[in-house]
C-alpha cells in the first residue's frame, strides 16, 4: 500500500495543470483581495491629528493644558494609550500661519488673555480629512475648557472643596456613558474574513485530486485502471492510498495558500491558527471523499469533470461565497432546508471560518468541524459502494 | 489439467452474443494463439478469464482452480500486457515497472532486482528516467510489456501487443515473448496479424463472432483447406483467354488476371507451377516475375468464413 501511497503522490503532484491551478487559485485570489482590501483596515486605522501649537507665554500660563497635550501626543504618549495629536510647536501666530503654508497640518492652536485655547483652520488649506479632524481638536480643547472654567470658579467660590478627594477624583477622571466592546473574537479586519472566504473557496476545489486519483483504478475508465484491476491484490488495498494521497496533496495545497497569506501579508488569525489548520484538514478531507464519491460514479471522465465544476460553484453559492446576494441565498436555503444546508460541505468549511472569525468560543467551530466529519464518512460510505464492484458487465 | 481450461463460455452484450459457447484448453509451455478479425471475442474472452468481466455462462479455471475476482493468489500468478498502453503518463519507466510489479511482489529488494531485470529485458536500460510520452511507439509498448512481466507471471496474456508498432519493434517483442516461454511461461497471445502468430504461436484458435472456427498447430490448420501453393505470373502480353486453358489443368482450382498479373491456386501435393509455365510457353506467351508461396492462416479464414481476416 505504500508504494501506491507513493505512486497516487508522484502522479498527482506532476499533473503540472492541475497542481499548478490549485496552488495558483488562492494565491492569486488572495493576492487580488489583498490589493483591494489590504488598504480598508489601514484606512480605518485612527492616525494622530497633525496640529501645531503656538508656545507661547499664555499658553504656558494656562492651567494644565500643554501637560494634557504633550500626554495626547505622538512622541510623548504613554505607553498602551492611542496618539490624538501629531504636535508641532513655534513661537508666535505667523510661524504658525506659515507652518499651514508649508505643512499638512489641520490647524493651529493659540491661548489668548483669558486663557481660553482657540483652534484655527485655514480654509485655503483644507482637505477631506479636515473637519473630522478639527472636530477632534475641538472635542478635545472644549473637555478641557470645560474642566478648566470648573476648576477655576470651585477655587473662587469655595477652595475648600479640593480638600475631597472623591470629588478631585471625579474631576480628574474622564466620565464616559458608553461601554466599548468588539463583537469579533478578533480586532475587526474586512481583509480577514474575504481571505477566509478565498481560503474556503481554494478547499472547495480540492475536489479534483481525489476525483483523479479513483479515475484512474477504475476498470472502466481507462487502460491503467483496468490493468490495475486486473492485480493480484484487492481494491480496497488500491482505493485507501489513493485517497489517502489525494488527502495529503489537498492538505499541501492548502499549507501553501495558509503559508501565503500568512507571511507574506502578514495576516493574523487572532491566535487561531490551530482551528484554521485543522478546518483547512477536515475540509480537504471532506472533499476528498466528495470527489472520490463523483469519481466512482458510473459516468464518462468528461462527465464527471463537468460534475466537479458545477458542484463547486454550486456548493459555493449556497455557502455564500459570491458575495450579499450568495449570502442572502445562502441563510435562505439554511433556514427553509436546514439539512441541505447541513450536508453542503462548502457551507460546513465557511461556517467554521466565520465561527472562528465573530465568536470566541469554540462552539459553532467545533458543530461545523463535526458536520465536515460527518459528511466526510457519508462520502466514504457512498464512494466505498459504488467502488466496491470487482466484475463489470462491460468496458 | 491444462493452464487454462474454459468450458461453455458464454457472454452477451445485450443482443450481441460476444463469447458463445466458448471452450479453451492451453497446457503448460504452451504459446496460444488466439486469431480473429477485430470484434471477434478476444479481448472479452480474456477479461473473462481474468474476472473483470461478468459472463452469462460457463466455468473458466486457472491453474487447475476455479477463477473468481478474489482470487488474488491465481492472480499473482499471472502477467497482463493489454492491447492499450496501460502505464502512469507522470511517472518514469522505471516507476511505472516498480508500481505494477509492486502490486505483485512487496518485497522491496526482490522487487528491484525484478524490475532491473524487466528493464534489460525489453532494452529499455537507456530510457528508465524517461517518462512513457517521450518514448517512441515501439519503446512504449516495451514499456507495457515490462510492466506486465516484471513479476515473472506463470502466465502472460499478450492482447496484441504489436498493435501500431514498426517492424523492427515488433521483431523484438515477438523475439522477447518466445524467450519468456523459454523461461517457463506459458503464453496466451491475441492478434489479427496472421504472420504473428504463424511465427511465434505452438498452437492457434481461429474465432470470429466469439465462436471458434479452428483450432490445431500451424500446419494443422492449413490443413484444412485444399491448396497447396498461390502462384502469381506477371505475363508481358496479358491475353484473357489464357484463363481458360490454365483453368482448364486438372491441380488448379482457381485462375484470375488482375491487369497483367495472372493469380492462380493449385491443389496440395500437385506440380505446380512447373505444368503452368510449360502451357504458357507453349502458347506463345512471355511472362516476366512468377512468384508462389504457400497457403497463409487467411486462406484458412477465407476458406472457413468467406471473408478476409482482415475485412
Amino acid at each position: 500500500m505504500g508504494i501506491t501511497f507513493i505512486t497516487t503522490v508522484k502522479t498527482l503532484v506532476r499533473q503540472r495543470d492541475t497542481l499548478l491551478w490549485a496552488i495558483a487559485f488562492p494565491l492569486v485570489l488572495c493576492t487580488l483581495i489583498y490589493a483591494m482590501l489590504g488598504n480598508l483596515d489601514e484606512a480605518y486605522a485612527l492616525k494622530p491629528v497633525e496640529i501645531v501649537v503656538v508656545d507661547d507665554a499664555a499658553y504656558q500660563a494656562t492651567t494644565g493644558l500643554p501637560e494634557m497635550i504633550t500626554a495626547l501626543s505622538k512622541d510623548t504618549v504613554a505607553e498602551g494609550d492611542t496618539a490624538i495629536f501629531d504636535t508641532t510647536y513655534v513661537d508666535s501666530d505667523e510661524a504658525a500661519r506659515q507652518a499651514l503654508t508649508d505643512g499638512d497640518y489641520t490647524g493651529f492652536i493659540t491661548v489668548d488673555a483669558t486663557g481660553q485655547p482657540a483652534f484655527h483652520v485655514d480654509a485655503r488649506y483644507a482637505s477631506s480629512t479636515t473637519g473630522t479632524n478639527a472636530s477632534i481638536v475641538k472635542i478635545v480643547l472644549d473637555q478641557y475648557w470645560q474642566t478648566a472654567s470648573l476648576v477655576g470658579a470651585m477655587a473662587q467660590t469655595d477652595p475648600s472643596l479640593f480638600t475631597d478627594p472623591a470629588l478631585l477624583e471625579r474631576l480628574t477622571t474622564e466620565v464616559s456613558y458608553t461601554q466599548r466592546v468588539s463583537v469579533t473574537a478578533n480586532p475587526p479586519s474586512d481583509s480577514l474574513a474575504y481571505m477566509y472566504s478565498a481560503l474556503a473557496f481554494s478547499v472547495i476545489m480540492m475536489m479534483s485530486f481525489a476525483l483523479a486519483a479513483v479515475e484512474d483504478i477504475q476498470a472502466n475508465t481507462s487502460a491503467l485502471g483496468a490493468r490495475r484491476s486486473l492485480a493480484g491484490q484487492s481494491k480496497a488495498r488500491t482505493l485507501a492510498p489513493a485517497i489517502a494521497a489525494s488527502w495529503v496533496v489537498g492538505f499541501g495545497v492548502q499549507l501553501v495558500g495558509y503559508s501565503y497569506v500568512k507571511f507574506a501579508f502578514g495576516t493574523s488569525f487572532g491566535g487561531k491558527d490551530p482551528a484554521v489548520l485543522l478546518t483547512l484538514a477536515v475540509g480537504v478531507l471532506a472533499m476528498t471523499f466528495t470527489g472520490a464519491f463523483v469519481g466512482s460514479l458510473p459516468i464518462s471522465s468528461g462527465a464527471k469533470s463537468g460534475i466537479t465544476a458545477t458542484l463547486s460553484c454550486f456548493l459555493s453559492l449556497f455557502a455564500g461565497l459570491y458575495g450579499p446576494f450568495a449570502q442572502d441565498l445562502a441563510e435562505s436555503a439554511a433556514e427553509n432546508a436546514p439539512l441541505f444546508a447541513l450536508a453542503n460541505p462548502a457551507r460546513q468549511v465557511t461556517q467554521a471560518f466565520h465561527a472562528l472569525y465573530y465568536y470566541d468560543g469554540y462552539q459553532q467551530f467545533f458543530q461545523a468541524i463535526l458536520a465536515l466529519l460527518g459528511l466526510a464518512a457519508v462520502f466514504f460510505v457512498l464512494s466505498t459502494l459504488m467502488l466496491r464492484r470487482k466484475r463489470y458487465a462491460s468496458l | 489439467m491444462g493452464v487454462v481450461e474454459i468450458h461453455d463460455l458464454t457472454k452477451r452484450y445485450k443482443e450481441l452474443v460476444a463469447l458463445d459457447h466458448f471452450n479453451l484448453s492451453i497446457e503448460k509451455g504452451e504459446v496460444f494463439g488466439l486469431l480473429g478479425p477485430n470484434g471477434s471475442g478476444k479481448t472479452t474472452a480474456i477479461n473473462c478469464m481474468l474476472q473483470l468481466l461478468t459472463y452469462d455462462r460457463g466455468t473458466i479455471e486457472l491453474f487447475g482452480e476455479t477463477m473468481s475476482p478474489t482470487r488474488y493468489d491465481l492472480k499473482r500468478r499471472i502477467g497482463i500486457v493489454p492491447q492499450n498502453m496501460a502505464v502512469f503518463d507522470t511517472l518514469s519507466v522505471y516507476e511505472n515497472i516498480d508500481y505494477f510489479c509492486s502490486l505483485y511482489v512487496s518485497d522491496a529488494n526482490r522487487r528491484k532486482a525484478l524490475v532491473e531485470e524487466a528493464i534489460d529485458f525489453v532494452g529499455l536500460g537507456d530510457y528508465r528516467k524517461f517518462r512513457p510520452r517521450k518514448l517512441s511507439g515501439g519503446l512504449a509498448r516495451r514499456l507495457n510489456i515490462a510492466c506486465g512481466i516484471a513479476h515473472k507471471p506463470e502466465l502472460i496474456f499478450f492482447d496484441e501487443p504489436t498493435v501500431a508498432v514498426d517492424p523492427q519493434s515488433r521483431n523484438a517483442i515477438l523475439e522477447g515473448i518466445q524467450r519468456l516461454n523459454q523461461e517457463g511461461s506459458t503464453v496466451l497471445y491475441t492478434s489479427h496479424y496472421m504472420e504473428e502468430v504463424e511465427q511465434i504461436c505452438t498452437r492457434i484458435m481461429i474465432l470470429d463472432h466469439g465462436q471458434q472456427l479452428a483450432l490445431g498447430t500451424n500446419s494443422e490448420l492449413k490443413g484444412l483447406v485444399d491448396i497447396g501453393e498461390k502462384v502469381e505470373i506477371e505475363l508481358a502480353t496479358p491475353d484473357q483467354s489464357v484463363v481458360a486453358a490454365v483453368q482448364a489443368l486438372p491441380h488448379v482450382t482457381g485462375v484470375s488476371l488482375e491487369g497483367d498479373v495472372l493469380k492462380l491456386t493449385c491443389l496440395r501435393g500437385a506440380r505446380g507451377v512447373g505444368e503452368i509455365l510449360d502451357l504458357l510457353h507453349g502458347s506463345g506467351l512471355t511472362y516476366g516475375r512468377v512468384y508462389s508461396e504457400p497457403p497463409t492462416l487467411n486462406d484458412v479464414f477465407l476458406a472457413i468464413t468467406g471473408k478476409e481476416l482482415r475485412d
